[in-house]
């Protein structure tokens, strides 16, 4: 994966000036359609999600942030989020040093190694029943809809505390897995990590009955009263799910495959050999 | 002959009938959920549990016109009733195990 920060550059710098030309031609038509929707963002937490690799054996982690609003929230990968800040002072710095605005050829030492995230946001609209998620494959930008009502919870009478938190146990079955989640009455939001929610209370511990994907809640507190929420899918193309899935499974399988037959770039390695297939393994399996 | 079938195909109707109502013995608690302003309000956790005790029987999230419905299957004589909302103060209502409506009417927390 370290490999693929350059490919932001690549297609960025030979279609520099092509963007600009874009940009100015069509603000005052994406301000008429306009694509955003705000919220008050009033609580955040966040979930250590952790993804045991039965082909590695080794645990990946990731962190994933929920803000939450009065009739919308998001959840994002803290990881990915600061991936792009440091990316952007690094993008900044790279252009400095090729200048012109023509060079095709990045040197991959330019960038600092850094741990992956999760690609994909999750917006939820509760006034409309909705979820709108947006991802990213390479440097193609996606979104789709999904409904709310994914979960059929069956709520049992075992309790456990989680972080200090009296939570009860609900399981259901979503997309080719079975879930068992730890809920709290204590937290009235019905709200967890991604697209879980749907309980009368907070999820705490959320795993599948495999326990290779667990979600752990690691803190919980109230927003600063300026932050907002902003679910806006300008730049991102509409797709369905299916597609999306279909795109994310060949990219994982073959990714230099995917990434030269897409026409934008073209990879050489000089070195190593990061880019072997993996097992594509998400969540939802169907 | 004929004149004979009718009354008993009637009968094992019957039987059937009032054996599905007997298993079917349902209570379903249904509502509307407002603010003070006797605005509807959305997302608010209904919850049915024991008497005594916070562990959840049944639950229902109500929607954006402020409608709740929770259908469960109890021994229990009396439920326990609560409407919880982020920033509303939780309300409770003692309430016998039979179908009815219950609506609330949810004040705002003093913000700290």
């Amino acid at each position: 994966m370290k490999t693929l920060y350059p490919l932001v550059i690549i297609k960025y710098k030979s279609s520099y000036m092509l963007k600009k030309i874009f940009l100015v031609f069509f603000i005052p038509f994406i301000q008429n359609v306009s694509a955003q929707k705000q919220d008050t963002c009033l609580y955040r937490f966040s979930y250590l999600f952790e993804k045991y690799d039965s082909l590695t054996h080794k645990t990946g982690k990731d962190s994933f942030v929920v803000e939450s609003g009065y009739h919308s929230s998001v959840c994002y990968s803290s990881i990915t989020r600061n991936n792009d800040t440091i990316l952007a002072v690094y993008n900044k710095k790279v252009m400095e040093m090729y200048g012109d605005g023509k060079t095709k050829y990045i040197n991959l030492t330019d960038y600092p190694v850094m741990a992956q995230g999760s690609t994909q946001k999750v917006y939820k609209e509760m006034d409309k029943n909705e979820i709108v998620v947006t991802d990213k494959v390479v440097t193609d930008k996606f979104f789709y809809h999904d409904s709310m009502e994914l979960f059929t919870w069956q709520i049992a009478a075992d309790t456990q505390t989680v972080e200090g938190y009296s939570c009860q146990k609900a399981e259901s079955h979503f997309r080719g897995r079975d879930y068992t989640a730890w809920f709290t009455y204590q937290i009235p939001i019905s709200n967890g990590p991604l697209k879980f929610g749907g309980l009368p209370g907070l999820i705490c511990k959320l795993y599948d009955n495999t326990k290779r994907f667990t979600f752990s809640l690691i803190s919980f507190e109230k927003a600063n009263v300026k932050d907002l929420i902003v679910i806006d899918t300008t730049g991102f193309q509409k797709t369905t799910r299916k597609k999306l899935y279909m795109m994310r499974k060949a990219f994982f399988e073959n990714p230099m495959g995917y990434i030269n037959s897409q026409g934008n770039v073209n990879i050489t390695l000089t070195s190593g050999n990061n880019t072997s297939a993996r097992k594509y393994d998400p969540l939802e399996l169907e | 002959m004929k004149a004979m079938l009718l009354p008993k195909k009637f009968f094992f109707f019957a039987f059937f009938l009032s054996l599905t109502f007997y298993v079917h013995s349902q209570t379903v608690i249904s509502g509307k959920i407002n603010n003070d302003n006797k605005e509807p309000l959305s997302s608010v956790n209904i919850t049915v549990s024991k008497k005594n005790s916070s562990l959840i029987l049944a639950y229902s999230i109500s929607d954006k016109n402020g409608y709740y419905k929770i259908s469960l299957q109890t021994k229990e004589d009396s439920l326990l009733l609560s409407a919880s909302a982020l920033n509303y103060e939780r309300e409770e209502k003692l309430i016998p195990a039979i179908s009815s409506e219950y609506n609330f009417t949810l004040s705002p927390k003093p913000t700290s």
